[in-house]
């Protein structure tokens, strides 16, 4: 893993800042300062948001490459800090410097990290933010089919999935960028590795060359045909980086205890049991774990009968229209069998699609008058058999209609037979003996 | 213009090696040569029997395994049966934590459809470190859970069968979802996640009745798949005819354990 260089000390820190990355497409966003009112565009005045922040208001934020969405951290801070003290939020040091370097006797500096539970909170949530539309993007970039671009090397132009574009470029010219599973944001990507090759850049050793001709040669005699690992810029186009919840410092720390463990042997009763043996475990119960996906939340609501009324229970939608229509729907439909109920929702939707009222079949000009005249006459009904019980009203009339997706189906499993008769499809098994003779192993003697 | 690889072996610049050093790289492609899924079918050593007589071409289809119940262990026997038709769907990948001393683990879990649109559907789901491994993970296991799926004709049996045979439900956890037969044109009438599954799974017309919590799209995908799978379930009178079946091994050695045996003889 990538070692960024930290220091604890304050004024170091500013310098390491300009090599950071930011891990999202980068867009212009416009930050207020945290306590004064000069605003910084982002991602540009990145670094010179920071060094104000240090020099005119002396705060420094810790781990500050760490953050997942600075620009929403800072937003966050300041409204914060619009009603609150830096003391209240910020451990306070003192240095014997001024922000320039200069000498001074015990200089207050505030600290910005998250040993605040606040703090800590707003770093998990941001970086689970970021993750996941790195995810989202992710997935839209695997499915999409209306990519299309011309090769960098050879002049066809790759039309369809992303992933194509990838192993076009992997299969003629052998440029191994990454597999397209891994990779996110990739029509970035694929624009810096085109500036860089205009530029006469070589992806790798970042030497550059005088023609193009040249370059290639360079970088097919050497195997510069990758991308320059250590180059930071590239990490926000891998989504392994993106999961990263700890610094790197604090990697490194582990692996220490770990072999002190492994060589005091079996008489070390304190065993990290976490480590070495639950972990495992509990992995494979949730692994194949389906319910886990709980959805986004968004519950398919079903529009009600004769209003605009939307509910996303049916038991809901159900005494709305008792309440507002006077409509049973229960008891209205529960001599009738599933195909019937069908129908009605069909006809009643297409009634009303035409402005004709359900049960005297009379034509309004607006809903709103025949809004009115089906609650005075209490016509909001289901209506003559004779009217709905057509085949045209098998159709779904209106498009995405839940309710159609929730009415109840207690009768048994036979399709009614004065509905229809349902022939099943010819089943095309043939017997095969070599498959038979495997089956019949099991029946041990 | 395209350049060709160079024919020097040894040489640092060459083909095998330049893949393993790109390998090494930090969670990019993992080296030239496993790139690209391009497994030739060629390559395939089977470890199971019934692999075996697949690749030997001793079976014909895959519905001459389903018929014996045969429990299928290796997916490139689906592959070799429904390889080109198949297709793969990646339903939701989504971030699952897990709290350690040494900070939160964030590993990703993959949920895959998989079908052929014409008679054959499978779900998966795998979690892993990283997302490539997942969504390869997970068509795997879709791969191994591939069921056939009956459909049947409304009416009158003209073109290809476009509905399911009769009305079948299935249940997960507490979503329950009901399929029932449709006549010619209706389309699928239900949520978008069943819509998915049935299209892929090769029926055209259908309604859906769900019961339950179906917020909880996993629960309400696999009961889905739990209902199509229950087509082939249900015993309609065409399949009241008897199929032969082979001996089994008790009639088989039935003329050899009646007789006495020569020890016996010997014996006495």
């Amino acid at each position: 893993m990538e070692q960024m260089d930290k220091s604890e000390d304050a004024v170091a820190s500013i310098a390491s800042s300009k090599d950071s990355t930011v891990l999202k497409p980068t867009a212009n966003t416009a930050v207020k300062c945290l306590k004064c009112d000069k605003v910084f565009i982002f991602p540009a005045d990145r670094d010179d948001c920071l060094a104000h922040l240090y020099l005119e208001h002396r705060l420094v934020i810790a781990d500050v490459d760490e953050i997942a969405l600075l620009e929403e951290y800072l937003q966050y801070w300041e409204k914060e800090f619009q009603a609150h003290e830096f003391e209240q939020y910020c451990t306070t040091m003192f240095l014997d410097q001024l922000p320039d370097g200069s000498y001074a006797k015990n200089e207050k500096y505030y600290l910005l990290c998250d040993i605040l539970p606040k703090d800590f909170e707003l770093r998990k949530r941001l970086q689970e933010q970021r993750l996941s539309a790195a995810l989202v993007r992710h997935q839209f970039e695997l499915t999409d089919r209306s990519f299309s671009k011309e090769c960098l090397f050879c002049r066809t132009i790759i039309k369809g999935l992303r992933a194509d574009y990838l192993d076009h470029l992997f299969d003629k010219h052998f440029l191994l960028v990454g597999k397209p599973e891994k990779l996110v944001y990739v029509d970035e990507l694929l624009e810096l590795l085109e500036e860089n090759l205009n530029k006469l850049l070589c992806l790798f050793c970042e030497k550059t060359f005088k023609d193009r001709p040249t370059l290639k040669e360079h970088m097919r005699k050497k195997g510069h045909k990758r991308i320059n690992p250590n180059r930071r810029e590239y990490d926000k186009f891998f989504l392994v980086n993106y999961n990263r919840a700890t610094s790197p410092n604090s990697h490194r720390k582990h692996p220490k205890p770990r072999q002190k463990h492994k060589s005091i042997g079996e008489d070390n009763v304190s065993v990290d049991f976490d480590k070495h043996f639950a972990r495992q475990d509990s992995d494979g119960e949730h692994d194949s774990d389906w319910s886990d996906w709980a959805g986004d939340g968004e519950h398919i609501s079903i529009k009600c009968l004769y209003c605009a009324q939307e509910e996303t229970q049916f038991g809901a939608l159900k005494e709305h229209m008792l309440e507002a229509h006077g409509l049973d729907f229960e008891a209205a439909t529960s001599a009738l069998n599933f195909y019937q109920k069908i129908k009605i929702v069909n006809f009643v939707r297409r009634q009303l699609c035409l402005m004709r009222c359900v049960c005297c079949d009379l034509q309004f000009d607006g809903f709103d008058l025949l809004a009115e005249h089906m609650a005075l006459e209490s016509h909001c009904g289901i209506g003559d058999r004779a009217k709905w019980d057509k085949p045209e009203f098998f159709f779904p009339y209106m498009e995405n209609d839940g309710l159609l997706c929730v009415l109840d189906d207690t009768t048994g499993d036979e399709v009614e037979s004065d509905v229809v008769r349902i022939i099943s499809e010819d089943s095309l098994a043939q017997i095969n003996k070599d498959a038979e003779r495997l089956s019949l192993e099991n029946f041990k003697l | 213009m395209a350049d060709a690889a160079p024919a020097r072996s040894g040489f640092r610049g060459g083909f095998g090696s330049r893949g393993g050093r790109g390998g090494r790289g930090r969670g990019r492609g993992r080296g030239a040569r496993g790139r690209g899924g391009k497994e030739d079918s060629k390559e395939w050593v089977p470890v199971t029997k019934l692999g075996r007589l697949v690749r030997e071409g001793k079976i014909k289809s895959l519905e001459e395994i389903y018929l014996y119940s045969l429990p299928i262990k290796e997916f490139e026997i689906i592959d070799f049966f429904l390889g080109p038709s198949l297709r793969d769907e990646v339903l939701k990948i989504m971030p699952v934590q897990k709290q350690t001393r040494a900070g939160q683990r964030t590993r990703f879990k993959a949920f895959v459809a998989i079908g052929d649109n014409n008679g054959h559907i499978g779900l998966g789901v795998k979690c892993s470190k990283e997302v490539a491994t997942a969504i390869r993970g997970a068509i795997i296991l879709a791969k191994l859970s591939v069921v056939p799926v009956r459909r049947g004709y409304w009416g009158n049996k003209i073109g290809k069968p476009h509905t399911v045979p009769c009305k079948v439900t299935g249940k997960c956890g507490s979503v329950s979802v009901r399929l029932i037969p449709a006549p010619r044109g209706t389309g699928i009438v239900s949520a978008p996640v069943p819509k998915k599954l049935l299209t892929m799974a090769g029926i055209e017309d259908c309604y859906t009745s769900a019961r339950g919590s179906t917020g909880t799209l996993g629960n309400f995908a696999k009961a889905t798949y739990a209902a199509i799978a229950k087509t082939y379930a249900y015993l309609t009178p065409d399949l009241w005819k008897e199929m032969p079946l082979g001996s089994t091994p008790y009639q088989a050695y039935s003329d050899f354990l009646s007789k006495p045996t020569a020890r016996l003889h010997a014996d006495a």
